[in-house]
């Protein structure tokens, strides 16, 4: 297809003479809601055919390491995983949050040192913030889910929608009553319509993916993921020494600083209030629910994004809420010697090897006791 | 509202399918009402000053109309223009004003920074709206053409939604004749008009915010980066810019032709131009038309010596920089453009022109690319200081850190180098038909391959979209 500008053809109107309304309308059936249709039967072909249960399993299977591709390309990646589990459906343990998890718990031996053959789910996904439990609900709660493990980082309720991730990781109607639009804005309901399209058409929501994969399948590079962590576990966390000194903090206009602070804030948050409806609907649906946070080093403390946090305000929050919703929490007091041992980190959020596997074994203990209280 | 947005799809489809039923009269009405709403979508208060600018023009044009002295007929356009530049610079150049006031305050020691961080939201689309309105009541006022026969037609040439936020910039003596005359959805046109949008589309959706995502990354992270990689953003950041606001231009020029009104035509192959003077024939031509008639020409142009043409040009290119944006790094792309053009000017007739015109065509093409090329890193770097870095560092290739950062440009692969290739190829293919005067290659095929054809677009359009962004003119 030509990229050009043609003269308009015909700029006199010659060949054409106005036949009255239905001839006008029969023009525009033709020529533009025509071809607007056979788009739209394209985009719903191509919908059916990553609806069907092997192009779901194709595509899992061939799921792309996180190095060398987009940021997008990895929160759809991280979606199209979460959704496909759901999918396939079985009994499991459910482990949710950021990419401190995708990182921080290795599901098989979690499964393995609970000793009860029941597969648990690293459902982790980068940046996840509280308020998401909502909008994944019906893939975190399938029926036969037992627990849900939510474990959260000091960033995790804030009171905005997550900038990076509204594109995938969205549900307009626990949008809107999550946070009241706001009727004299219409760009708001413009960009919530598109959101609206994302939500529900996978060719939407996993473009990104999508073309990544039929490039690599193109190209002859379709192959699994190496492993199933962001990081490759041969890297080391790095030998220098993380010293307690103040870092500038980053910009409050930047999102992560924000949910920070949003999180230690004490005010109610979108993430404090997504937490207790989560965890009302997980008790409606007999699901179990723990809450605990996920490590984070103390070092991280003295840096850019966490610094001046109080990260107690944000466990008392989230152990109030547990108690009001029935949930078990586990609090940060069991982790502190992981969180006192900077080697244990890659950096400021993740787990390396060595921590995943100490903190997996702590936590497979701990949740074991949980579920049978 | 964005061409863009999944609910213009519904609106466009409402507005086209009532048209037919509408006598012409009401159809105007109608369109107006429509393209108030288009712009509402914004920001509802937005439609006052749209609809206040129109009022003031309509009534000032229409008493200057009346006025048999031309002393008082002066007097009103100048109360016009008055009005419409000092709406313009309230809102668009205030703050930038001010902040520059801030800035140099503080620069004097003063602990007070509250200036620096002083804002007013600029309303969608007033630089054009309020050029088009100037250009009518001078237009009127030199007799160069007839006023509108009612205010509803006036209001329809100020707000007409397909060219209302981002032009191109009307000129009445097109647009008014053509509003009694409209006859929407004839055939050819809509033919005609469908390919240009869904074309469009592609070019804004597809190659455009695909083409931002790496320029983005390196003008957002710039201090990362070595010279190398700053070539290639200044290169992606070309193409986005040119996919953007063309692919928006033919949005906005298919719609309106299917709904009976032509809008004149905003680039012509800017990118194959030889020479910086040929460019601006090429690129933004409403916009560069409209300061050529209204502030070049008013200044003297060439008629009074080399010396006054230059003052005109530099003058006239500060100007057009500006508009552009209120940020000294706008400012200095017009002016870089402007000393280009009276270089060009000045050298044409001299031993270095002639050499010009003697190198082959390709090169001429090349060479002016690259200068087009370094002016947008102007434009896009976030202030001057940070375009003159880049600038250094992309004509310093020896210097160590030249190629820094390069491996995370590319680090998606071959596919974006090899994604501009394709496009190149196609641009130049689209260029040759177009020399030969081909009709367009959907008008000529049979129905069912034309619909083939639109129907694939549209869809290569939905699934390779890159990240939604708003149409960079809309800042302007």
């Amino acid at each position: 297809m030509a990229l050009g500008h043609g003269a308009p053809p015909d700029s006199e109107g010659k060949g054409a003479s106005p036949k009255g309304p239905v001839w006008a309308w029969l023009t525009l059936l033709a020529e533009v809601c025509a071809p607007l249709m056979l788009t739209l039967v394209l985009v719903l072909a191509v919908e059916a055919l990553l609806g069907s249960d092997d192009v779901d399993t194709v595509i899992d299977r061939n799921l792309p390491g996180y190095s060398g591709i987009s940021g997008r390309v990895h929160v759809e990646k991280q979606m199209w995983r979460l959704e496909h589990l759901a999918r396939a459906g079985g009994p499991r343990i459910a482990v949710v949050g950021s990419s401190s998890v995708v990182n921080g718990v290795d599901p098989a031996l979690l499964s393995r040192r609970m000793g009860e053959g029941l597969p648990v789910h690293n459902l982790g996904m980068t940046g996840m913030l509280a308020y998401e439990l909502l909008f994944l609900e019906s893939s975190l709660l399938t029926p036969e889910t037992r627990t849900v493990i939510y474990l959260y980082n000091g960033f995790s309720f804030a009171n905005g929608f997550h900038p990076d991730a509204v594109d995938v990781r969205w549900d307009l109607a626990w949008a809107l009553r999550l946070r009241k639009p706001d009727l004299g804005d219409p760009h708001e309901w413009l960009t919530y319509a598109d959101r609206w399209a994302s939500q529900h058409f996978r060719v939407l929501r996993f473009k990104n993916l999508l073309r990544e994969l039929a490039g690599r399948w193109l190209s002859g590079t379709l192959a699994p993921e190496p492993y199933p962590w962001d990081y490759d576990p041969a890297v080391r966390p790095p030998q220098e020494l993380r010293p307690r000194l103040q870092a500038a903090p980053q910009p409050r206009d930047s999102w992560l600083r924000r949910a920070f602070l949003d999180s230690a804030g004490g005010g109610e948050t979108m993430g404090y209030l997504a937490l207790r409806l989560f965890c009302e609907q997980a008790r409606v649906r007999g699901v179990h629910v723990i809450l605990a946070p996920i490590p984070e080093p103390v070092f991280a403390l003295w840096g850019g994004w966490s610094q001046g946090i109080d990260r107690a305000v944000v466990d008392e929050r989230v152990r109030a809420i547990a108690e009001y919703a029935g949930a078990v929490f586990l609090p940060r007091e069991l982790f502190s010697d992981i969180e006192a041992a900077d080697g244990l980190f890659l950096d400021e959020m993740h787990l390396g090897a060595e921590g995943r596997e100490l903190y997996t074994g702590r936590l497979a203990g701990l949740v074991g006791k949980a579920d049978l209280q | 509202m964005i061409f863009t947005n999944v609910l213009f799809l519904p609106f466009a489809l409402f507005v086209l399918a009532l048209l037919p039923l509408l006598g012409p009269r009401a159809r105007v009405a109608f369109l107006i009402a429509a393209s108030y709403v288009f712009y509402g979508l914004g920001r509802p208060a937005w439609v006052l000053l749209l609809l206040g600018c129109s009022m003031l023009d309509y009534g000032l044009v229409r008493l200057m109309h009346g006025r048999k002295t031309q002393a008082a007929r002066r007097a009103l356009m100048v109360v016009s223009v008055v009005v419409n530049i000092s709406l313009l610079c309230f809102f668009k150049y205030a703050v930038f004003a001010i902040q520059t006031a801030g800035a140099v305050v503080a620069l004097l020691g003063s602990p007070d920074t509250s200036l620096l961080t002083w804002s007013i939201e600029l309303p969608l689309g007033i630089s054009f709206f309020v050029f088009e309105s100037l250009s009518y009541t001078v237009d009127v006022y030199l007799r160069r053409t007839e006023p509108a026969r009612n205010f509803a037609d006036f209001a329809l040439f100020i707000s007409f939604f397909p060219h209302l936020v981002a032009g191109p910039i009307v000129r009445a003596g097109n647009f008014l004749p053509q509003v009694s005359a409209m006859q929407p959805l004839r055939r050819d046109k809509v033919v005609w008009g469908m390919q240009t949008v869904l074309v469009g589309y592609f070019k804004k959706a597809v190659v455009a915010d695909n083409c931002a995502a790496v320029a983005d990354q390196v003008f957002t992270g710039y201090g990362m980066f070595g010279g190398a990689a700053y070539w290639i953003a200044a290169l992606f950041f070309a193409v986005q810019i040119y996919c953007d606001f063309s692919g928006y231009t033919d949005i906005a020029r298919g719609m309106a032709r299917m709904i009976g009104i032509e809008l004149c035509e905003n680039f012509r192959w800017p990118y194959l131009s030889q020479g910086v003077r040929d460019f601006w024939r090429r690129w933004h031509i409403s916009l560069s038309s409209w300061l050529r008639d209204y502030l070049y020409i008013p200044m003297g142009g060439s008629r009074h010596g080399a010396r006054r043409a230059l003052m005109a040009t530099i003058a006239t290119w500060f100007l057009g920089g500006l508009w552009h944006g209120a940020g000294w790094h706008f400012v200095a792309w017009g002016l870089y453009h402007g000393g280009l053009v009276a270089a060009g000017g000045r050298l044409a007739k001299t031993g270095a022109g002639r050499a010009w015109d003697r190198i082959p065509a390709v090169a001429r093409i090349f060479f002016t690319f690259l200068l087009v090329v370094v002016g947008w890193v102007l434009f896009r770097a976030d202030t001057l200081g940070t375009a003159a870095r880049m600038i250094f560092a992309m004509f310093t290739p020896w210097r160590a850190s030249f190629w820094r950062g390069l491996e995370s440009v590319f680090q998606f692969g071959a596919y974006p180098p090899l994604f501009l290739l394709v496009l190149a190829g196609l641009h130049i293919m689209a260029y040759r038909r177009a020399q030969r005067q081909a009709p367009p290659i959907l008008a000529a095929m049979p129905y069912i391959a034309r619909l083939c054809c639109l129907g694939l677009l549209g869809f290569a359009g939905v699934l390779l979209a890159g990240r939604s962004q708003s149409f960079i003119y809309f800042q302007f």
